[in-house]
């Protein structure tokens, strides 16, 4: 049987309907039957079409003696899995009185009789009964591989859909942490930005510095063409000077020199700065004087050193007491290469 | 609630009492549901003596089996009509009224002028019986001939098929077919369960 091919299966509905098949079809169509709700549905459907035909021809009326029959006969039929009824057997007492005798000879074969029917009976309900228990068995093993099914699919369905809630659950945490680190790499990229164009800006100062100090240079040069010149770029030595600016123009002729600072931070209260020169032949720094910048730490100063120099290897510049000292003492924080 | 409801109301609530041995439930479901089934016998069988002795007995089978009715897979009517039936087409095959029944089967063409008055007075359904006819006529005469076939001789595909000299698989189609478009067409006369 090949109940796929609905066409198949209509003939076959069809044909259980009016009671076409041979025993082997009726078992196996009845076994797909019970198992496939939609063909009991079209059984039930078919069913009721085909008894619509027993309204289609000539409509006569059964006389009235087969209903009195009848009526009279079902009060003694057992209905199936229903108690026969007790009615209906009752005797007269005076005809029983009268026929004690022959009922006392007849007793043991009527009784045997009435006994036989009933155990034929019985044994036909047994069979109607285990009939229906063999059908409800198959009906509700059915049933239960269909609710095994359905609650393997609901277990399937439901460990994935917890699969799928932690899977959201992750992606929902990779997405916050991706937004934090967009938002801290933006933050970064402003101040960045804002590093950039404070530099740029500084840049564009010092670049105008160096233009003033080639001037600068330009005119003493001009000054003093056969003059021994000596220029030097004081490095800072100390963080908080890094981005002062000073330049030493010396003339080892006139033993005097130019002194010039930018940008420089201004000294603490009973502090000056205060240039020096290093000669070799020297034991220790010679004094260059005290050196005070203005509020935007700007100097220009000329210096002659209080003994004479041999050799101006370098120039430093250290923070000492107001007003100076003899010998150096204070921090050195800028000097020259 | 068309008649039609309470009709197969009625019959319904009739045979659950019937199958709780209610006799007096049992009289008036005879008196709903004879007339269809006694015709039917007649025409099955061919005789009205058989037809009244196939009445009793099967009425007294429905009895019988009234306690399997299952009011949730078919109507009071369609179950007893098809109980009916199978017991008919049982009578039918154990007899020897073929070639009687068969001509009457084919011969019963315009119905109305073999009822009996009072039968279709009488039929709860009457308005069902009209139905079923008027839908009937609307089927192509093969369709027609071959439902009925299927239906009153109880006979096999295979026997319907030698018998009409059709192929097999013809008959099987036409009687899908007609059974399919039949449903259809009562459905549509408002001729549904």
């Amino acid at each position: 049987m090949n109940t796929n091919a609905p066409h198949s299966r209509e003939d076959e509905a069809a044909a259980y309907v009016f009671g076409q098949m041979d025993a082997a079809e009726r078992i196996t169509f009845v076994k797909a039957m019970n198992q496939d709700v939609s063909l009991q549905a079209l059984v039930d459907d078919l069913n009721f079409t085909a008894s619509a035909l027993a309204l289609d021809g000539p409509q006569a009326v059964a006389p009235a003696m087969v209903r009195e029959r009848l009526l009279a006969s079902v009060a003694t039929i057992t209905q199936d899995g229903a108690q026969r009824p007790s009615q209906g057997v009752a005797a007269n007492p005076q005809r029983r009185t009268a026929a004690l005798g022959w009922a006392a000879a007849a007793g043991f074969a009527i009784v045997s009789g009435v006994l036989w029917n009933d155990l034929r009976g019985i044994r036909d309900t047994n069979k109607i009964v285990m009939m229906k228990a063999t059908e409800a068995e198959a009906r509700a093993t059915t049933l239960e591989k269909r609710v095994d099914e359905v609650i393997a699919r609901d277990e399937a369905l439901s460990n994935k859909l917890i699969q799928s809630t932690a899977a959201n659950a992750t992606l929902q945490q990779s997405v916050a942490t991706a937004i934090a680190a967009n938002e801290t790499l933006q933050k970064e990229l402003t101040q960045r930005a804002k590093i950039a164009d404070d530099l740029k800006v500084e840049l564009v100062q010092r670049s105008k510095i160096a233009d003033g100090l080639k001037v600068e240079l330009a005119k003493l040069t001009k000054a003093n063409d056969s003059a021994k010149m000596q220029i030097a770029m004081l490095q800072s030595t100390v963080k908080e000077y890094k981005q002062g600016v000073a330049v030493v123009v010396w003339n080892s002729e006139t033993q005097e020199g130019i002194l010039k600072l930018e940008k420089m931070p201004p000294v603490e209260t009973g502090k000056d700065y205060q240039l020096w020169v290093v000669d070799p032949s020297k034991k220790t720094p010679v004094n260059a004087g005290v050196v005070r910048v203005d509020e935007k730490g700007f100097a220009k100063v000329d210096f002659k050193p209080t003994l004479d120099i041999q050799q101006a290897d370098k120039f430093a510049l250290s923070v000492e007491k107001v007003g100076g000292v003899a010998e150096n003492e204070g921090p050195i924080i800028l000097l020259s290469p | 609630m068309s008649d039609r409801e309470n009709n197969t109301q009625a019959d319904n609530a009739l045979l659950l009492r019937v199958a709780m041995g209610d006799q007096t439930a049992f009289a008036q479901f005879y008196d709903r549901v004879s007339g269809p089934l006694y015709s039917m016998a007649l025409r099955m069988l061919g005789n009205e003596h058989e037809a009244q002795d196939a009445l009793q007995e099967g009425m007294e089978h429905l009895w019988r089996k009234a306690p399997s009715f299952d009011s949730t897979r078919a109507a009071a009517f369609t179950w007893a009509v098809m109980l009916f039936r199978s017991r008919l087409v049982d009578r039918v095959r154990r007899g020897a009224t073929q070639s009687r029944v068969i001509e009457q089967v084919i011969a019963q063409t315009d119905p109305e002028q073999h009822d009996d008055a009072t039968a279709v007075q009488a039929l709860a359904r009457h308005e069902d019986c009209h139905i079923v006819r008027r839908v009937m006529a609307t089927l192509k005469d093969e369709q027609q001939t071959l439902l009925r076939h299927a239906f009153f001789t109880g006979w096999t595909q295979q026997e319907i098929a030698d018998n009409t000299g059709k192929p097999l698989g013809t008959v099987k189609t036409v009687i899908r077919r007609a059974l399919l478009e039949l449903r259809d067409r009562l459905t549509q006369e408002g001729y549904e369960p």
